[in-house]
């Protein structure tokens, strides 16, 4: 492949190289350049309007960037085929429509669509496939319920469970763990983290954030303004700069990772 | 694992029961008529020899054809209310919201002025095939305008909006030209606007049945697909889908389908959005069999209008889309209310 050379990280997964993005001449991102390699479990970072969710969208390819390439595996993102980049990549989206309410058996079997053929239905191997991702998250129980009528963290379980039986080499999920109680945030970051591949996620939490990944991004209107591992990012000044808030960044008593402590009282000023 | 076993032959126990009625259903459609005809003299006639000329044609050429059409009829707008409602995630969709029966139907009408076609006349394969086309055409300009409207904003309420004002538009246009035609031609258009199968032929049977097998192939062959389409745009595509191709496919087949059936048998409404309603009760959205079952039920719902339609009024025949319509907007209503009193009912 020609398009390999253009690529600067032989060994990373994915690689973004001056990513632009407007809408209606507005700029929404700005030469975002990042590498991400293999295993690696990387947070995505920014406050509300940063970009994260269109630096997501642009990477998995539902929004195409104005400016700037994006390689995965040393292939241009955009010349690869639909099914072949389903096959490869995996999403877990912030809110899905189901007006005719899937069952979570249903929802889980979409993540086997990119290796369905003409007229195929499941066959027996793809369907103890589901069974088993099912089982893996905790879910097979419930699997003939609606899946509208799941709790959140139901629902991130099949998505996940989704994301299993498509065996991606990259995991894209955006806000996992938005709206769910603390002990369903833990337990959905720990079933990420079992899957052993390579996760992108962004993130609200900023202590979740930092005891999770392996690498954090910091995003602030539209441009990348940190990379590096939880420590170096997550810091005082960053917190003041980027979230216009006190904070004070201390190291969590368990591990080496930082975690922040706010000072409720007071914006930064 | 053993519960997904189970799973498959309680769906072939309902395709099957579902084949018997819709077998018991034809039986009684070829029995039932002005002329009632035995049971042994409908098996001799299409099988076996039949002594009586009579009853062999009214059979051959009145009965069976009409059946067959109610049946296909009825398959095919409820499989194309289905897609659409699958495609554009819109529960309420339907070829008639759409605006595509109302391009149809325009384009048919104008044909028929200008032309001076005769409904009844004995070129009937020529006149037929003429009608299908321009339905086609009629129905294609409105999908392309929608695709127009559409192509800057690819939001699903947009296209809804944007089928409802179609379809009252050439609705108007339809209207218009009535105005101006003759008082004959407008009674029989005006018999034709409102549905029947009383006109059918063998030819016009085997075209609608030659379409309604490559819908029906076609969508069989995407189920996955389409059932990705159901979780959002945004899905299909992280699952390999290009879902506004899918989208255009599926508007395109139901297109002709709807476009065939509007000039076989004229204007038949709200099939296409009760019968996916009814077999959801039933049946789960998931399934790989839901397309089948919605085509089969529709076709015996038809066959059941068809009937009613004959029996209601003595020596009389009501035209279907009345009593489709009657029963739609009932029906319509029903889910609004329902819809109301616990908010998730209408969109199970």
């Amino acid at each position: 492949m020609t398009t390999a050379f253009n690529s600067q990280h032989d060994n990373a997964l994915l690689e973004c190289n001056n990513l632009s993005f407007a809408y209606q001449n507005q700029s929404i991102l700005s030469n975002i350049s990042f590498a991400i390699s293999n295993k690696q479990f990387v947070g995505l970072i920014g406050g509300n309007g940063a970009g994260k969710s269109t630096l997501l969208r642009c990477l998995y390819r539902y929004l195409s960037p104005t400016a700037g390439d994006i390689y995965f595996d040393q292939q241009l993102l955009g010349a690869i085929d639909n099914r072949t980049l389903a096959q490869n990549i995996a999403v877990v989206v912030q809110e899905l429509p189901n007006d005719f309410n899937l069952c979570a058996f249903d929802v889980v079997a979409l993540g086997l669509v990119p290796y369905s053929t003409f007229f195929s239905s499941l066959s027996s191997s793809q369907h103890s496939q589901i069974i088993d991702a099912l089982h893996a998250v905790g879910m097979f129980e419930k699997s003939r319920q609606g899946y509208e009528t799941l709790s959140g963290g139901e629902k991130q379980r099949v998505l996940i469970a989704k994301a299993i039986v498509q065996q991606p080499k990259l995991l894209i999920m955006d806000e996992p763990t938005s709206h769910l109680d603390i002990k369903y945030q833990l337990e959905i970051m720990q079933l990420t983290k079992s899957l052993d591949m390579t996760v992108l996620a962004s993130f609200h939490d900023l202590n979740l954030a930092s005891a999770m990944s392996d690498r954090l991004l910091l995003l602030h209107s539209g441009e990348l303004v940190a990379n590096g591992e939880p420590a170096e990012v997550i810091t005082n000044d960053n917190i003041k700069a980027y979230f216009d808030v006190e904070a004070n960044v201390v190291s969590h008593p368990t591990g080496e990772h930082p975690m922040v402590i706010y000072d409720y009282q007071r914006l930064a000023t | 694992m053993s519960s997904y076993k189970k799973a498959n032959p309680k769906a072939m126990l309902s395709i099957l029961l579902i084949c018997l009625l819709a077998v018991t259903s034809i039986m009684l459609s070829l029995i039932i008529g002005a002329v009632s005809i035995s049971f042994n003299d409908v098996i001799n006639s299409l099988f076996l020899e039949q002594e009586s000329q009579a009853i062999s044609q009214i059979i051959w050429q009145l009965r069976l054809p009409r059946t067959l059409m109610a049946f296909i009829a009825g398959a095919g707008l409820a499989l194309s209310g289905l897609v659409l409602q699958t495609v554009t995630r819109n529960p309420l969709a339907d070829p008639y919201l759409f605006g595509v029966s109302s391009g149809a139907s325009f384009a048919v009408v104008l044909t028929m002025v200008m032309f001076n076609v005769d409904l009844y006349a004995s070129t009937y394969l020529l006149s037929f095939t003429g009608l299908s086309v321009a339905a086609f055409i009629g129905s294609l300009v409105v999908i392309a305008i929608l695709i127009f409207i559409t192509r800057y904003q690819a939001n699903l309420h947009t296209l809804v909006l944007a089928g409802v004002a179609l379809s009252f538009m050439f609705s108007a246009f339809t209207s218009f030209l009535l105005y101006f035609s003759d008082p004959q031609a407008i009674s029989a258009i005006m018999f034709w606007t409102l549905g029947s199968f009383t006109r059918t032929q063998l030819d016009g049977v085997l075209i609608s049945a030659v379409i309604f097998t490559v819908m029906y192939l076609f969508i069989q062959s995407r189920h996955r697909q389409l059932n990705a389409m159901i979780m959002g745009d945004e899905t299909a595509l992280t699952v390999g889908v290009n879902p506004n191709r899918l989208r255009m496919l599926m508007l395109t087949l139901s297109a002709l389908m709807t476009a065939v059936l509007v000039a076989n048998c004229g204007g038949i409404g709200f099939v296409g959005l009760i019968i996916p309603h009814i077999v959801r009760y039933f049946h789960s959205q998931g399934s790989a069999w839901l397309y089948m079952i919605v085509a089969l039920v529709g076709g015996i719902f038809m066959l059941w209008v068809d009937i009613i339609s004959r029996l209601l009024i003595e020596n009389q025949e009501l035209p279907i889309g009345i009593i489709t319509a009657a029963i739609g907007s009932l029906f319509f209503l029903t889910l609004l209310v329902r819809n109301n009193r616990h908010h998730s009912a209408f969109l199970r």
